[in-house]
């Protein structure tokens, strides 16, 4: 059994893990070196003017508090909105409902996760801004609005930072809930039923053990969803406003810019000599600190409220408080299940209805002819298909997964089976939560001028390559920590019986690896979904190009980016609306392809599972 | 197992053969990238060209201008598009820098305003940009009984960036709009208030609206508006154009004495240009004889490093077009076409280094 291959193997399986896993090191120094080394000049000069000053550029003036506050404001806003919507919605999915309704609800959730925030976004500017500017904003702002400041509505045609918060909480929500039902899934059934026994009401159940059970793993979601909200750009500014200079909001109804945003607007107007270009990264710099204050506070949080657990429960069973509570508990479940579902659904029935117009409108073309802007009679407009996005979008995600992959999953693997404890995995596992969290157009400009401008001989410049590189630096820290997590739940027994059996650390590997393929697979899907719904680094890296690509070298179109173009830059063209609603629909259905495609795979990854 | 890997080598080998047919025909390819004003234009260009030249692709990215110049200074598009001159933070490069077409920003109101003519002063107070001291006095020309009249007024900002303009003679009030996103047009505007184009982020004040079409909702559904537009986008029934003027010392003049359209107030193509050539914007005060002060010029450039010294014949071929037969979309897309000075000037840049003659691609 133990021949000098194995040897061998064993010996280049820890040498590629460990490597790749100091690989990821590298990269985060070099990623976070890039941003402080582009903002060093900023803070050198401002100082804590950064901080103070207001935003005025023509005076020299560089203060980011308006956009900090803004950031603030939208992303707790968000979390307001998100945390009871979701414990609820999840509390209810997993021990209200039955398991069909739950399996049912769990692939929507899936599918939800997947669409493009670009997708939302412009949901958000072409439905929500108009709702809230015409009815919301005003109905709310002549009552509560009277005597409460924050709720006074001020006449606007542009986003808001309520807008820009609903349209964060129904892009954060499935992610969400899905860490969350996974969470609250994953507690013991013993404790439950005891619980149950001694005559608790299911609502008693959940609020004194699953719930502080699966307290930890609720956070991780919340912190997850928080950094995704803190972090996201192109559809918090297709409808935050966004208020041009910076002003902080005064009320949930002044436009305001957050920092990706002030970020987006103005960093394609600079090239790297001038020093607003400084200013702009001490703005990504100081995001990132408050997304690592989330991480330590929900580190924090997790460490205080282990001690939920031990404290003594009493119940009164079936007293009338007990009932009461009961009943209320599952009011409130009902009603926001019927909130979640009843938004997502026409949310989607939106874009199936509009996108299903547009393509019954282009015709069939829109799937074999390429995209382009040509004139027309009194104006230009679209005419074409979609074919070049589309093949951009699919060959530009899956090859970042190619890429991300091996790394990703090798790092996974390092951290659980060669260095569990010490300084190298907490700080590899710190990189990889901190990278989750830097702003996508933060990796468009370091994925520029990396993989564009310094490797232009191997990547061929602005190109397919150039984009999956700089998309897989984007997905991979999720790939590594998912697959850490799915490592860690192959029971130890099974790793026993391999050593029991005479293999090698591989061999156990090779076994925890199939154990948890399933697990994987739907890790791979949710990273491959990313990739596939991110614009910022695609615009500054990959094109989008009118062509399909010739080559690895060549620029590549891209559903995501095409979006946020036609409704952004471009909805004053003749039918770019159209082509917007068709891309929607298709990157949609594409969504839907992928994760029955990923639930097959998976079926059959099953059976090596024991 | 032999099944589902059969299933994936098939797939494997029918994407390879869909790359393989759509890369089989051998094209030129010329990649635009930057400025987001030049991005449309350059879109239409792209498609009418193909037209005539099939074998030359050109494929067009937008951006913004820093972005364009960002990278066809490090070689990595051909043709790098801007709206705003190459400034000295900008990286360094041997570039050929060619005026495309030309951009103008009209001052509009709604057309029951009776404001006709504004001064460069009361701008800046109106849009409080860079940002003043009120109250700000200056002239005005507005309508009183059907007659413009010069007043001098004060002006002062009051509750949510309401703008009045008092004398005893007149008592208005405006409502500014601005654009809320990034916009070349709201960028051209600062850069003539600023007084050069160190005003990289137009820090305007206003009432935010979305894109060129919310403006023009904006200007003609609101009495008091007061907003800026592209030239393409003017609707002379609803809105008037305004004037800008100076102060001589007995009445208001058009600024440079450019020419305008006396019924809607519009300045006419060849003031543009000539203000546009004479980069009126990025001098101190504007002063180009005969121009138009809000108005641009939009470019693309070429890195000669880049490209061995020379223009490419096929690029080459391409930038002459887009000079002369070109120039016939240009008010399609809302631009305001070159004057022959800018096009011969044009043509001879591109020649003086093109490689023509020379093997072909």
């Amino acid at each position: 059994m133990k021949s000098r291959t194995d040897l061998l193997m064993d010996r280049m399986f820890k040498l590629i893990s460990s490597s790749l896993a100091i690989l990821v090191i590298i990269m985060f120094t070099l990623m976070m070196g890039y941003i402080v080394y582009n903002s060093l000049p900023a803070m050198a000069k401002l100082g804590v003017r950064l901080l103070t000053d207001p935003w005025l550029p023509a005076n020299e003036k560089y203060g980011l508090a308006p956009s900090i506050i803004a950031t603030l404001a939208i992303s707790l806003l968000t979390m307001t909105f998100v945390i009871p919507l979701s414990l609820l919605f999840s509390i209810y999915v997993v021990f209200y409902c039955s398991s069909k309704v739950r399996d049912a609800i769990r692939v929507l959730v899936e599918i939800l996760a997947g669409i493009p925030s670009v997708v939302y976004g412009a949901w958000g500017l072409y439905f929500l801004v108009p709702l809230i500017n015409q009815y919301i904003g005003p109905m709310i702002g002549s009552s509560l609005g009277r005597w409460i400041p924050i709720f006074s509505f001020i006449p606007s045609a542009t986003g808001n930072v309520l807008s820009a918060s609903l349209v964060l909480t129904v892009m954060v929500l499935p992610i969400v809930v899905f860490s969350e039902v996974e969470f609250l899934l994953s507690v013991p059934k013993d404790y439950i039923e005891a619980s149950l026994a001694i005559g608790a009401t299911k609502w008693q159940m959940v609020k004194t053990v699953a719930l502080p059970v699966a307290f930890p793993g609720i956070m991780t979601g919340l912190v997850l969803g928080f950094g995704r909200a803190v972090g996201e750009t192109m559809a918090v500014s297709m409808v935050c406003g966004p208020s041009m200079p910076p002003k902080s909001p005064i009320s949930i109804f002044s436009p305001s810019t957050p920092i990706t945003t002030l970020i987006l607007m103005n960093i394609g107007s600079l090239s790297p000599g001038f020093f607003e270009w400084n200013v702009l990264f001490s703005a990504s710099l100081l995001l990132l600190l408050i997304s690592s204050a989330g991480v330590l506070f929900s580190a924090k949080m997790k460490k205080g409220l282990r001690l939920v657990r031990a404290r003594n429960i009493s119940y009164v069973p079936h007293g009338r408080l007990a009932v009461m509570e009961e009943s209320l508990a599952r009011c409130l479940m009902i009603v926001s299940c019927a909130i979640v579902i009843g938004v997502l659904f026409l949310i989607l029935a939106i874009f199936l209805v509009k996108g299903l117009t547009a393509l019954v409108k282009l015709g069939p073309q829109l799937i074999y002819e390429c995209l382009r802007l040509m004139p027309m009679d009194g104006g230009i407009g679209f005419r074409g298909g979609l074919l070049n996005d589309i093949i951009g979008s699919l060959l530009l995600s899956s090859l970042a997964l190619l890429f991300a992959l091996p790394i990703g999953i090798m790092t996974g693997i390092y951290l659980v089976e060669y260095s569990r404890r010490g300084f190298i995995p907490a700080f590899i596992r710190y990189s990889c939560n901190i990278m989750t969290f830097i702003p996508s157009i933060v990796y468009g400009v370091v994925g520029f001028s990396v993989f564009v401008v310094s490797l232009k001989a191997i990547t061929g410049g602005i190109s397919l390559l150039s984009g999956a590189l700089t998309m897989s630096l984007m997905i991979f820290p999720y790939v590594a920590r998912s697959t850490e997590e799915a490592l860690l739940t192959v029971p130890s027994s099974i790793k026993e019986a391999v050593y029991a059996l005479g293999g090698r650390k591989y061999h156990a590997i090779v076994v925890a690896l199939k154990q948890s393929s399933p697990t994987l697979v739907a890790a791979s899907l949710v990273a491959l979904l990313r990739a596939m719904s991110e614009s910022a680094p695609v615009i500054l890296t990959a094109g989008p190009s009118y062509y399909p690509p010739s080559d690895l070298w060549s620029p590549i179109g891209n559903l995501a980016a095409r979006i946020y173009l036609l409704g952004m830059e471009y909805s004053k063209y003749e039918g770019a609306l159209d082509y917007m609603y068709a891309s929607c629909l298709i990157i949609l259905f594409l969504i839907l392809i992928l994760d029955v495609v990923a639930r097959l795979i998976s079926r059959r990854l099953r059976r090596y599972v024991i | 197992m032999p099944k589902a890997k059969l299933i994936t080598i098939a797939l494997a080998l029918i994407l390879v053969l869909a790359l393989h047919v759509i890369s089989t025909r051998r094209v030129s390819t010329i990649l635009v990238s930057g400025s987001t004003s030049v991005e449309p234009l350059m879109c239409v260009w792209a498609y009418a060209y193909s037209r005539i030249k099939p074998d030359v692709r050109i494929d067009v990215y937008g951006g913004g201008s820093g972005k364009g110049i960002l990278q066809v200074g490090s070689g990595v598009v051909e043709l790098g598009a801007h709206s705003r001159p190459i400034l000295d933070e900008d990286p360094p490069f041997n570039n050929v820098t060619i005026a495309l077409a030309n951009d103008a920003v009209l001052i509009v109101v709604n057309k029951k305003m009776p404001l006709i003519g504004v001064t460069r002063k009361a701008l800046q107070a109106i849009f409080n940009y860079p940002p003043q001291e009120y109250p700000v006095e200056t002239w005005i020309r507005v309508l009183l009984d059907d007659k413009p009249v010069d007043v001098k007024v004060t002006i002062e900002r009051g509750h949510e960036g309401l703008i009045f303009m008092r004398s005893n003679l007149v008592n208005l009030t405006l409502r500014p709009y601005i654009r809320s996103e990034a916009s070349g047009t709201a960028e051209t505007l600062a850069a003539f208030l600023y007084g050069s184009w160190k005003a990289k982020w137009s820090g305007l004040q206003g009432m935010g609206v979305s894109g060129n079409e919310g403006m023009r909702r904006a200007v003609e559904e609101d009495d008091i508006a007061i907003g800026f537009l592209a030239k393409a986008i003017f609707n002379p029934a609803r809105m008037r154009a305004l004037l800008i003027m100076v102060w001589n010392g007995t009445m208001l003049i058009p600024y440079n004495g450019y020419d305008y359209d006396s019924t809607t107030g519009v300045p006419t193509d060849e003031s543009i240009a000539k203000g546009a050539q004479g980069m009126a914007l990025i001098k101190e005060h504007g002063r180009v004889p005969g121009g138009y002060p809000i108005a641009r010029e939009l470019y693309v450039s070429l890195n000669l490093d880049a490209l061995e010294g020379r223009i490419p014949k096929y690029i080459a071929d391409f930038l002459t077009w887009c000079l002369t037969e070109g120039q016939e979309f240009v008010e399609l897309v809302g631009y305001v076409r070159l004057n022959e000075e800018q096009v011969s000037k044009g043509l001879e840049l591109v020649e003086a280094h093109c490689s023509c003659g020379g093997e072909d691609m």
